[in-house]
C-alpha cells in the first residue's frame, strides 16, 4: 500500500506539532502540509492531500468555510479533529470521514487511521476501474439506485382499539424491536405491531430510513445531533429528544444518510 | 403527631357488621350447645326455644358490638389530646345493658316460642339478670377495638414518619444536585468548555512530543485554574492579585498553546493590587485576546493587562496587538463573551459599570473595563479615603503600597 498524504489545519501549532508525530508514528502517513487557518488552507488542493486533518473553530475562517471554498472536485477526505462535540451533525453532513475529539487516545486515532486507509484504497480502486470501464461503473451504481428505491411503503397498517388504521412513513419518527414485535414512533403516538424490524426495514424507503442500531431505525430528517460521547461512540439525537446508541457497525450507513441531508 | 391517614368509619363498615353477626352466631350456638349437653339429659327434653332464646341474647350483642366498636375508635381517636373523653366509658356500658336488654326482648318477642314476658321475672331478668357478664363484655369488646385503634395509629404514624423521611431524604438529593449544578454553571461560567479541552490536547502533544517538563507545567496551571473555578461561588469578589495571579495561569498555557511568539505584560498600580474584582472577569478577555487577536495573527503577538484606580473607579485594560475589533454593521456590540462580562460586573457592582471595546492607532484591540472602587481593605475604610490614610493606619496588607 502507497503512503497516504495528509495535511494539518489547526491555529495551534502546538496542537498541529503533536497530531502530525501521532499521525506520523503509525509510519504509512506523510503529513505533506500543515496550516494554521482556514484561509491559508485552501491552497492545499495543490499538494493533492489524500486526507485533511482539520480544526473547526479557527480564526478568519473555520474548518466548514474551508471546505466550502475547496468545493467538491478536488477535496481530499476530511476528518474533523475539534474540542467542540455540536459540530459532529455538521461534519458529517459535509462528508466528513470522521469527527475527533480533542484530547483523543491513540486507539481513537488508530481506528479514525484505518477509515482514512480505507476509503483512501477504495478511491484509488474507483479511480482505476473509472479509467478502464468508467461507464459500466456508473450504470451499475444507478440500477442499484433504483432497485433500492423500487417499492418503499407510503403507510402502514396499524390497529388501533380493533380498529384497523394507517399510519402515514412520513409521520414516523423512529421504530424499535420489541421482542417478535415492533414499536412504531409517530408524533404523539406509538403503535406496535407484530412483525420483525427486519422486514419492515425492507419495506420502508432506504433514503428516508436507516438503521442506527441492531433495535432501532430512524427517520433520518428526524436527527437533530449526532452527539459523540467517548471513543468514537456517538448517540442519535432525534428531533424530540430521544437519543438512541450509534452502533459501530451502523455508523458508515448513518454517516453516509446524514451526508445526503439538506 | 399529626395524623394523616383516614380510616373509615366502623359504624359504616358493612364488613364490621358482617363479622359482627358471624361472631356473635356462632359464640351463641356454641353457648345453647353447651347449655343443651348440661341440661338436656337432666331435663329429659329437648329445650328448642331455649337454645334460641341463648341465640337472640347474643344476637343482640351483635347488634350494638359495632356501634360500641365505633365509640370506643372515637374516643381513642380523641386521645391523649382529649383524654377527658375517655371517662364516657363509664356511663356508657348502663346505656349498652339497656340496649342489649332491648334487642334481646324484642327478637324473643319476634319469635314468640320464647315469651320474656311470659317468664317469671322475664324482663327484670332479661335486664338485670346479666348485668355484671354484659359489663364485661362492653369492657371486653371496647378493650379489643380500642387496643386495635391503638396499634393501627402507632403504625401510621410510623409509616408517615417513614415517608416523612423518605421525602427529606428526596428533598436533600434535589438540593444537592441544585448545588452541584449551581457549581458547575460558575464554572462552565467561568472556564470555557473548550478551553478545557483544548488544553488538554495541549497536554497530549507535549506528550507526543516527549516535552515531559511543558506537560507537567500544563497540568499544574489547568490545575490551578480548575481549583480557583471549582471552589468559586457567584459573583465572588476577590483581590485583582489574585485575579492577575490566576490570569497568568491562563497566558501561560497560551503561551504554550501558541508558542513563544505570545508575549505577556503587566501594568498594575499597586494601590489597584488591592482593589475588588469579581473573580475571573479577566478569563473571557484575554480569550477574546488570544483568540481574536493572537491566533488571527499566526500565533505571534503582544498581550498586555494593565489596572489603575482613576478616582472612585477601578479602570482595567486588556491590549492586544492583533488586528483589533472589527466594527459589525449590524451590531456594533461585542461578542457574548464581553456581554457575559457586563451583566457579571453589573450583577456584582449594579452601577458604574461598564465595558468599552477600542482600537489602538498602531493596531490591535483594547477592552476597557470600569468599575466601582472597592478596596480589599475597604471593609474599614470609607471608599473615598486615598492610600494616604491606609499607610497612616499602619496596615498590614500586603497590597496597601505607595501611590504609583
Amino acid at each position: 500500500m502507497r503512503q497516504i498524504r495528509a495535511a494539518i489545519v489547526d491555529d495551534e501549532p502546538l496542537a498541529r506539532e503533536g497530531l502530525r508525530l501521532r499521525i506520523e508514528a503509525a509510519g504509512d502517513f506523510d503529513v505533506v502540509a500543515e496550516y494554521g487557518d482556514g484561509h491559508a488552507a485552501t491552497a492545499m488542493v495543490s499538494l493533492h492531500p489524500d486526507v485533511v486533518f482539520l480544526d473547526v473553530r479557527m480564526p478568519h475562517a473555520d474548518g466548514f468555510h474551508l471546505l466550502h471554498a475547496v468545493g467538491h472536485v478536488d477535496r481530499p477526505a476530511v476528518v474533523f479533529v475539534t474540542a467542540f462535540a455540536e459540530h459532529a451533525l455538521a461534519a458529517f453532513r459535509v462528508g466528513a470521514l470522521d469527527y475527533l475529539m480533542k484530547p483523543f487516545d491513540d486507539e481513537t486515532l488508530h481506528d479514525s487511521l484505518d477509515r482514512v486507509r480505507q476509503h483512501v484504497a477504495r478511491v484509488d480502486a474507483s479511480n482505476a476501474a473509472t479509467a478502464t470501464d468508467g461507464h459500466l461503473l456508473t450504470h451499475n451504481a444507478a440500477r442499484d439506485r433504483d432497485l433500492a428505491r423500487s417499492l418503499p411503503a407510503t403507510r402502514l397498517a396499524v390497529r388501533v382499539h380493533g380498529h384497523l388504521h394507517y399510519v402515514d412513513t412520513a409521520a414516523i419518527r423512529w421504530v424499535e424491536s420489541v421482542g417478535d414485535h415492533v414499536r412504531i414512533h409517530v408524533d404523539g403516538a406509538r403503535h406496535l405491531l407484530r412483525r420483525t424490524l427486519q422486514s419492515l426495514e425492507q419495506q420502508l424507503d432506504h433514503g428516508r430510513f436507516v438503521r442506527v442500531h441492531r433495535t432501532a431505525i430512524v427517520a433520518t430528517q428526524r436527527i437533530r445531533e449526532l452527539r459523540p460521547y467517548s471513543r468514537g461512540e456517538y448517540l442519535v439525537v432525534l428531533d424530540d429528544g430521544t437519543s438512541l446508541p450509534l452502533s459501530r457497525r451502523c455508523r458508515t450507513r448513518v454517516t453516509g444518510a446524514i451526508e445526503g441531508l439538506r | 403527631m399529626h395524623n394523616s391517614r383516614e380510616h373509615p368509619s366502623l359504624v359504616r363498615d358493612g364488613r364490621v357488621w358482617i363479622a359482627s353477626v358471624v361472631f356473635w352466631t356462632v359464640f351463641g350456638v356454641l353457648s345453647a350447645a353447651q347449655i343443651y349437653v348440661r341440661e338436656a339429659p337432666a331435663a329429659g327434653r329437648a329445650p328448642v326455644h331455649s337454645v334460641f332464646n341463648i341465640v337472640y341474647f347474643y344476637w343482640a350483642w351483635a347488634l350494638i358490638t359495632p356501634l360500641i366498636a365505633g365509640l370506643a375508635v372515637r374516643l381513642m381517636n380523641a386521645w391523649p389530646q382529649r383524654r377527658q373523653l375517655m371517662l364516657l366509658h363509664l356511663p356508657i356500658p348502663a346505656a349498652v345493658v339497656l340496649l342489649q336488654s332491648s334487642f334481646y326482648i324484642a327478637f324473643a318477642t319476634l319469635d314468640g316460642r320464647v315469651s320474656i314476658a311470659a317468664m317469671p321475672l322475664g324482663i327484670r331478668r332479661a335486664v338485670l339478670g346479666h348485668l355484671a357478664g354484659n359489663i364485661l363484655t362492653y369492657i371486653a369488646i371496647a378493650s379489643v377495638f380500642s387496643i386495635h385503634r391503638h396499634v393501627q395509629r402507632i403504625r401510621d404514624t410510623e409509616r408517615e414518619r417513614e415517608r416523612e423521611r423518605a421525602r427529606l431524604a428526596l428533598r436533600t438529593s434535589e438540593l444537592t444536585a441544585a448545588l452541584a449544578e449551581a457549581h458547575l454553571d460558575a464554572l462552565r461560567a467561568q472556564l470555557q468548555p473548550h478551553f478545557l479541552f483544548n488544553t488538554l490536547n495541549t497536554v497530549a502533544a507535549l506528550v507526543a512530543k516527549n516535552d515531559t517538563r511543558a506537560a507537567h507545567r500544563a497540568l499544574a496551571r489547568l490545575g490551578d485554574l480548575l481549583r480557583a473555578a471549582l471552589s468559586s461561588t457567584a459573583n465572588q469578589l476577590v483581590p485583582l492579585a489574585e485575579e492577575l495571579a490566576l490570569a497568568r495561569n491562563y497566558t501561560e498555557i497560551a503561551q504554550l498553546r501558541y508558542g513563544d511568539g505570545l508575549r505577556v505584560s503587566e501594568h498594575v498600580s499597586s494601590e489597584a493590587l488591592s482593589a475588588l474584582v469579581p473573580l475571573f472577569i479577566l478569563q473571557p478577555l484575554l480569550e477574546n485576546a488570544v483568540q481574536h487577536g493572537i491566533a488571527a495573527a499566526g500565533g505571534a503577538g503582544t498581550l498586555d493587562v494593565s489596572a489603575r484606580r482613576d478616582a472612585n473607579l477601578l479602570v482595567i485594560q486588556v491590549e492586544d496587538s492583533g488586528p483589533g475589533f472589527m466594527r459589525n454593521p449590524t451590531n456594533g456590540a461585542p461578542g457574548i463573551g464581553l456581554a457575559n462580562v457586563r451583566d457579571r460586573l453589573a450583577h456584582c457592582f449594579d452601577r458604574d459599570v461598564a465595558v468599552e471595546t477600542t482600537n489602538r492607532g498602531e493596531g490591535g484591540g483594547v477592552v476597557t473595563l470600569r468599575m466601582p472602587w472597592k478596596s480589599a481593605m475597604g471593609a474599614w475604610l470609607p471608599e473615598s479615603v486615598g492610600e494616604a490614610n491606609s499607610v497612616a493606619l499602619g496596615s498590614p496588607a500586603p497590597f496597601a503600597g505607595a501611590r504609583e
